[in-house]
């Protein structure tokens, strides 16, 4: 993970308009936020180490119990499927208790890299339901 | 049975009595759901339940303890019963009551009965309606007159305890062992309890010098059909926590027993009481006095079933089903002695919790041994509930043979990783006072304060 990496990276960010980015790799986390942040103050704490917090490797796991809905009763498709987008606080599926339906948000914003729980299982507190990159 | 009241068992506890509640069920053929919190994903009862459910996190405010959660996870799952264990909510009225309203068995007794018992006065008041026998007292709060207090103390008996209304876990009281001092013992705890609780009430009980703890199991249905299933002695506690219990208890007359057996039986019929069930009392010169009602399964019930025969954990599904009681009384007998050791993560000295991860378990076996432990090589004994790992139960002819039994087992058992009450327990069983029985609740802390002199 050279220098010069980290400033392609920081180009690519801005090119595309993207905000974070997260890059794993032998046992190295790069995680880089742009934003409020001068590039470059964001790549010099850029090179953290990771984190055990799995919540640090983009899981989205479930706030609550539930049966799991990846759409919404009303409509046909999905609302993520694994390589979609998702942004902070974007509505990624729900957990179902009789007629109550709870949200399950993105606590990130990122690309969905998979899908960890199939529709209609049964969820547990704090199970892992969607993997973000 | 064509039409079941339910076929799913949700087991809201942990440990080894959530293990042992679903053997009882898979016996049966219910279908079991183990709920755990995020910290118990490991159990291994959970390993081995039909379904399994994270309801919350390692707190037990926010899994074990939320009745809102358990009754989510049991609507999820779709199990008509809740088998609440020991310990957590097991007899929570307001639990027992929001289960019951949400169409489901509470396996356990009524919520009235839980409320009922739950409190002391109301339960003491029941307890004397039946003809069971308490410890005898003042029935309320001193009134301000002299004379009347001397009256009540006579009636009452010396030596007697002063007590504050407003106190608890030893405070707030004082011993009056000479008639003499009594009017000046009172004033003092009523200007103490007054100025340390904001509430000047006080009361006299009799005080026992030298009490054992025997406990009376019961088993009732909703029919009116009610038995006892003998007694157990636990009067090896330290700081109110039993170490040890036995079955029968040494040195009792069995008329006695039996005679205070038959009281709690009427009990349970008076209050329409429904399942397992436990009436505790202190024993003192061949006298019982009712402490409380434990209105659930209790640790020690293992202790029972080996000298009974009775699968209890097995007949209080059975009655949440709605079957009458498959046992009469004259069916019931004690066969030889019984003896439980209580096995703790947990220094065995000093008693402070040790939990870790097991590296080694090889349980003990033999004639007459029963472990039940959720306990296995590579298991992590989390830190944030009780610390009991295993109950080792010896059962022999004799309560000498049931002794050498357990002496075998203790030293046979191999547990790595993480310290245990074991080594206590192998002193306790060659201790003298133990091995001739019938000491009082004090015997074991005399035993650890001795030790502590000598070890100095």
């Amino acid at each position: 993970m050279s220098p010069q990496f980290i400033e392609q990276i920081v180009q690519l960010l801005k090119r595309h308009s993207l905000e974070t980015f997260e890059f794993e790799q032998a046992g190295a986390c790069l995680r880089l936020a742009l934003g409020g942040v001068s590039p470059a103050s964001a790549s010099a704490s850029a090179s953290t180490p990771v984190s055990p917090n799995l919540a640090a490797h983009g899981i989205v796991s479930a706030p609550g119990m539930g049966i799991l809905r990846l759409s919404h009763p009303q409509r046909d498709e999905p609302f993520i499927t694994a390589g979609a987008n998702v942004e902070k606080g974007q509505v990624m599926a729900f957990l179902q208790n009789g007629v109550v339906l709870d949200e399950v948000t993105a606590d990130r914003a990122g690309r969905v890299t998979s899908v960890l729980a199939a529709e209609g299982d049964l969820i547990g507190y704090g199970q892992p339901l969607f993997e973000l990159q | 049975m064509s039409q079941q009241i339910f076929d799913t068992v949700l087991i809201a506890n942990r440990g080894e009595i959530a293990l042992r509640i679903l053997r009882a069920a898979r016996d049966l053929g219910l279908r079991t759901v183990a709920v755990h919190s995020q910290a118990d994903a490991d159990l291994r009862h959970v390993a081995l339940a039909d379904t399994a459910l994270c309801i919350g996190p390692a707190a037990a405010s926010e899994s074990y303890l939320n009745p809102q959660r358990l009754l989510q996870a049991a609507k999820l799952t779709g199990a008509g019963a809740i088998h609440p264990g020991y310990g957590f909510l097991a007899e929570s009225a307001n639990f027992a009551q929001a289960v019951e309203e949400a169409g489901l068995v509470f396996v356990g007794p009524t919520s009235a009965s839980i409320r009922l018992m739950g409190d002391k006065v109301s339960a003491k008041q029941a307890m004397l309606e039946a003809g069971v026998p308490c410890v005898p007292g003042s029935p309320g709060a001193l009134p301000a007159d002299a004379e009347t207090v001397r009256e009540l103390a006579e009636a009452c008996g010396y030596p007697l305890i002063v007590k504050a209304s407003g106190g608890g876990g030893g405070r707030g009281m004082r011993i009056v062992r000479d008639p003499k001092e009594l009017i000046e013992a009172v004033a003092m705890t009523r200007e103490e309890a007054g100025r340390a609780f904001g509430n000047p009430e006080v009361y006299l009980e009799k005080f026992l010098e030298h009490p054992r703890h025997i406990e009376i199991q019961v088993m009732a249905d909703g029919f009116g059909n009610a038995v006892w299933l003998g007694e157990r002695d636990c009067s090896m506690q330290r700081r109110h926590q039993k170490i040890i219990e036995e079955s029968p208890a040494p040195g009792v007359d069995r008329k006695a027993i039996a005679a205070i057996g038959e009281r709690c039986v009427k009990a349970c019929q008076l209050i329409g009481y429904r399942g397992a069930g436990t009436f505790e009392f202190l024993y003192e010169n061949g006298e019982f006095y009712f402490i409380e009602m434990n209105t659930r399964v209790q640790v020690e019930h293992s202790v029972t079933e080996l000298v009974t025969g009775v699968d209890i954990v097995r007949e209080q599904l059975l009655v949440a089903l709605g079957n009458p009681l498959s046992i009469r009384q004259d069916q019931i007998s004690l066969n030889g002695h019984a003896i439980e050791c209580r096995i703790n993560a947990e220094d065995p000295f000093s008693f402070a919790p040790a939990p870790g991860t097991v590296t080694r378990w090889v349980a003990p076996g033999g004639p007459g041994i029963r472990i039940d432990t959720h306990l296995y090589a590579g298991y992590q004994v989390p830190p944030y509930y009780d610390s009991l790992v295993a109950k080792f139960l010896a059962h022999g002819a004799s309560r000498e043979q049931a002794i050498k039994r357990m002496r075998g087992a203790l030293a046979e058992a191999d547990l790595g990783g993480i310290k245990s009450s074991i080594p206590l327990h192998q002193r306790l069983m060659n201790e003298p006072g133990f091995v001739a029985g019938g000491f009082d609740i004090h015997h074991l802390e005399r035993y650890l304060s001795q030790d502590q002199e000598v070890s100095k």
